[in-house]
């Protein structure tokens, strides 16, 4: 393992190459899955044993909320939620399109990417978001 | 307990908690250590050590507040474990008296929040939740939501808390809002993070409180002894949380009452973390008063009101006191001093012999709460 590695706990994310994925990892020990990508296993305690695994979804919404009042940063009202996904991978992250139908527990949420936020210089920061699953 | 000593808790003090915007930290502080001296009849050289907790304080906040009052020269620790700061102040001056280190040590709570700006306070950076645009009211938002999914619970029976909270504290001088409300005015106040509403969410607040522990009671009887007094942290996990089950606050009580020695059903009051309405929900069913998924039933019942089987936040909690995060933990416990030897004027609970306070909080990605606080203490 580098020395480089040694020194992060977490593994700076890749470009994303697929829009309808995450790119997260998965220990090379005990298979646990994670989304942000880390070099430590916190179940199993391996250090560097982790590979690039694409976290694809659907996904099942667990609980959500629409915010109201945020940092100036974010546009408001805006949806976030707790989605799992397939390998037990829980994932906070916004929901677009949540005013076109009601958000309920044990929805299909789709991985897709999106602006979310305006930095304070003005550029967009995207990001994975979810999106309810067409039927 | 541990150590070879009772712990007993033997003076305490607490500042009006609201925006004291002419005020700074340092003097909230100073006001509650001199009165908690008082109370305890002690001269501030019986003090032989301070634990002192803020979040966001500054280096050796507790140094700034002892110079002025001429009580440096003990050793001074300054704790920050955020909601949990105060209590884990308190944890940790009970470990010191239990093990005979010190004969008297001083606790100190204290947070200026209203010089800080309005709205929610900003979690800490770097968290891949917050970029994603978490916040906390959004947290207690999702929390509400599993819960009602979970129980088939009404947000109108979660607005009950605040309404109940808000009751208590009419007879209490030293909380901000005091004035009664309905549930819905509740759910008519300002839309925070749907279904959460501004009265659903614990306000800012400045204060400071300060308690005096030590192994030697007063003749006087004013005292409370310390029977559990526990800090657990919240453990890491990936995958799937329950937000209904909070098992930092389970394990942490858990440990409180081995302690102790009690269970929940010899606990006649109790002070905990209602950051948010549905956090005290929760907590009656994570410290024990209730089975899970009964906690809206207890407080419909009643039960949780002043003159119920459990009264919980006779103070009217942090969603009325305000929550001046580094003090909420230490004035927990000075109104268990108080309702322990029958002094909370205005919102006493006759006859309580055992009582619980219960801090929790620290948002962090993957973990239920950072840092939580359970103690329990009678007479
Ligand atoms: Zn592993």
């Amino acid at each position: 393992m580098s020395k480089e590695a040694a020194m992060t706990l977490h593994a700076e994310p890749d470009d994303v190459a697929r829009s309808d994925a995450l790119a997260g990892c998965e220990c090379g020990h005990c298979g646990r899955r994670y989304f942000p990508k880390r070099t430590v296993c916190t179940e199993c305690g391996s250090d560097g044993a982790m590979a690039d695994v694409a976290i694809e979804g659907p996904g099942a919404l667990y609980s959500h909320a629409i915010v109201q009042i945020a940092p100036k940063i974010f546009e408001v009202p805006y949806a976030v939620g707790y989605v799992d996904l397939p390998g037990d991978v829980r994932v906070l992250g916004q929901i677009v399109d949540w005013d076109r139908q009601p958000l309920k527990q044990g929805m299909k949420m789709q991985i897709d990417h999106a602006p979310i936020a305006t930095e304070p210089d003005g550029s967009k920061r995207v990001s994975f978001v979810f999106r309810p699953a067409a039927d | 307990m541990y150590g070879g000593s009772q712990v007993h808790v033997i003076g305490g003090a607490m500042t009006p908690f609201g925006k004291h915007p002419d005020q700074t930290a340092e003097r909230l502080a100073q006001r509650a250590v001199l009165d908690a001296l008082a109370d305890a009849g002690l001269r501030r050289d019986a003090i032989e050590a301070a634990y002192v907790g803020s979040v966001f304080q500054g280096s050796l906040a507790g140094q700034r507040v002892l110079k002025d009052l001429g009580m440096t020269g003990v050793p001074i620790y300054n704790l920050e474990n955020a909601c949990s700061s105060g209590g884990t102040a308190l944890a940790q001056a009970c470990l010191a008296v239990a093990a005979g280190q010190v004969e008297t040590a001083l606790v100190v709570g204290m947070e200026m929040l209203s010089t800080r700006g309005s709205g929610p306070l900003a979690l800490s950076t770097g968290d891949p939740e917050i970029e994603q645009g978490l916040t906390m009211p959004a947290l207690y938002a999702m929390r509400t939501r599993a819960y009602l999914d979970k129980y088939d619970g009404s947000i109108e029976g979660v607005a009950q808390v605040t309404v109940k909270n808000r009751r208590h504290a009419a007879g209490n001088k030293n909380a901000q809002f005091r004035d009664p409300c309905t549930v819905e005015e509740v759910l008519a106040s300002r839309p925070v993070a749907d279904p959460i509403t501004l009265l659903q969410m614990c306000p800012n607040a400045d204060g400071a409180a300060a308690l005096i522990v030590s192994s030697k009671p007063p003749a006087s009887g004013k005292s409370v002894k310390v029977l559990g007094s526990v800090v657990a942290s919240g453990r890491f996990a990936q995958g799937h949380r329950d937000l209904t089950v909070p098992d930092i606050t389970i394990e942490a009580a858990k440990k409180a009452y081995e302690m102790a020695g009690l269970g929940p059903e010899d606990v006649d009051l109790a002070e905990v973390h209602d950051a948010a309405a549905i956090a005290e929900v929760v907590y009656y069913e994570a410290l024990g008063f209730c089975g899970a998924g009964e906690g809206l039933a207890l407080l419909a019942a009643g039960d949780t009101a002043i003159g119920g089987k459990i009264p919980v936040n006779p103070s009217g909690g942090l969603l009325c006191r305000g929550h001046p995060l580094g003090a909420t933990g230490v004035a927990q416990a000075v109104e268990m001093l108080w309702q322990l030897t029958g002094r909370a004027e205005g919102h006493q609970v006759e006859g309580a012999k055992v009582g619980l306070a219960h801090c929790t909080g620290g948002g962090i990605w993957g973990v239920d709460n950072g840092a939580c606080t359970v103690h329990l203490m009678g007479v």
